[in-house]
């Protein structure tokens, strides 16, 4: 077992070349000041995009139930099925979203909120 | 007619050799009176166990925890929203294990080395100790939610030390004091550096069953955090080859890291997980 020390050091160079880092989700987002009302087309169609079409496409795959493709599918998700809840939800609790992945960070929960309050406006 | 009776004379040792294969996979090296068998699984249920793998043997675990039971038929008892992890452990010797695995939950690989430092022993040291380090990986954080993401703040670490003794021939228990530091945490109150203390055990219900319970104490958790200390309870079933654990747990994360410091179920609720370890031998 000549190797041992190697796989050691080696571990040992790896953990002192990451670091350690104190980071949390306020230091690594920037607040999204939004003047006038929140739109589906300007604030809310990028964040579905990159979370959640993955699966959420038409028809939808990975056992997704609903398509979120377009301004309609976003909408009547949010006014029928809930959306906002499961986003809101922690992960792992019942029926989170994204499912298995982290949960979205607090301002896109906020914009999607602030959303359905502003109207569910398309643009 | 003097064939038949070879054969008919011969054939008792042709059993004998069946328990000798048995006997060779059944032998613990117990010449130095050392505990043997204080677990079967590598793990109790969420913690690692002191057992490692043998040397130049590789064990593949699967493990899987099923959704939420909260919602019942309406997702299968959690089938629906399972999570997987896959987890090779390699024994370089037999006293020091490597292993790597990637959980679907969060989208995590994670690489880890698990030693063991002392045995115990009748008339000897009274503990099996046994240190585990790992780094994570987190690939599920995305870039296009968090601007500022750099590859660090994916990366987390777990020291873990597990002290464990085996009581009589039915009981052992183990105290795992843990330090675990992620690089990015949700909660801005949330210290990254965190400690907990794991608390676990198994007792021998039969040959081939055990009960199993581990319980996570973190220490210093901030006062706003939604998440909690991970309770699990499970059996062990050993089949030949296999060690087959179901247990049910308020933790859907598998890693140290996860289950410590990201447990959301809640055991007062229902909000609980099934789940299972299948590991398997090569």
């Amino acid at each position: 077992m000549k190797k041992t020390p190697y796989t050691f050091t080696l571990c040992l160079v790896f953990i002192i070349f990451m670091a350690c880092d104190n980071a949390s989700e306020d230091d690594l987002t920037e607040p999204i000041i939004i003047d006038t009302s929140v739109t589906y087309e300007a604030n809310v169609k990028s964040i579905i995009d990159n979370n959640c079409i993955m699966c959420h496409n038409n028809p939808p795959i990975n056992g997704a139930s609903v398509p979120l493709l377009t301004y309609n599918d976003v909408k009547t998700a949010v006014e029928s099925i809930n959306l906002i809840n499961r986003i809101s939800a922690q992960a792992g609790d019942p029926g989170a979203m994204p499912l298995g992945g982290p949960r979205l960070p607090q301002n896109f929960i906020d914009i999607v909120v602030q959303w359905q309050t502003d109207g569910l406006l398309e643009n | 007619m003097k064939q038949l009776l070879l054969i008919i004379l011969f054939l008792p040792f042709t059993f004998f050799a069946q328990d000798d294969l048995l006997d060779e996979i059944d032998t613990d090296d117990n010449t130095n009176n050392y505990a043997s068998a204080s677990f079967k699984g590598l793990k109790i249920v969420n913690f690692e166990s002191t057992k490692l793998v043998a040397k130049k043997e590789l064990t593949f675990i699967v493990s899987h925890r099923f959704g939420s039971l909260e919602n019942g038929l309406d997702n299968f008892f959690g089938l629906d929203d399972a999570v997987t992890r896959l987890n090779f452990v390699y024994g370089l010797t037999d006293a020091i294990n490597v292993s790597v695995s990637r959980s679907s939950l969060q989208k995590i690989y994670e690489g880890a080395i698990k030693y063991r430092l002392t045995r115990q022993q009748d008339n000897g040291f009274p503990f099996t100790m046994v240190g585990y380090n790992s780094v994570y990986i987190n690939t599920g954080l995305e870039k296009a939610n968090l601007p500022k993401l750099k590859f660090k703040h994916r990366v987390g670490y777990t020291a873990q030390l597990l002290i464990a003794r085996k009581i009589n021939k039915k009981l052992t228990l183990e105290l795992a004091p843990t330090f675990f530091h992620d690089n990015f945490v949700v909660l801005d109150e949330q210290d990254n550096s965190q400690l907990a203390l794991g608390i676990g055990g198994r007792y021998k219900l039969g040959k081939r069953w055990s009960f199993n319970a581990d319980y996570g104490w973190h220490l210093n958790r901030a006062s706003n955090s939604p998440f909690k200390n991970p309770l699990s309870i499970g059996f062990d079933l050993e089949t030949g080859g296999h060690v087959f654990q179901m247990h049910l747990s308020n933790s859907q994360a598998m890693n140290a890291n996860g289950f410590l410091g990201q447990a959301t179920g809640d055991w007062g609720d229902g909000d609980i997980y099934f789940g299972f370890n299948l590991s398997r031998n090569f």
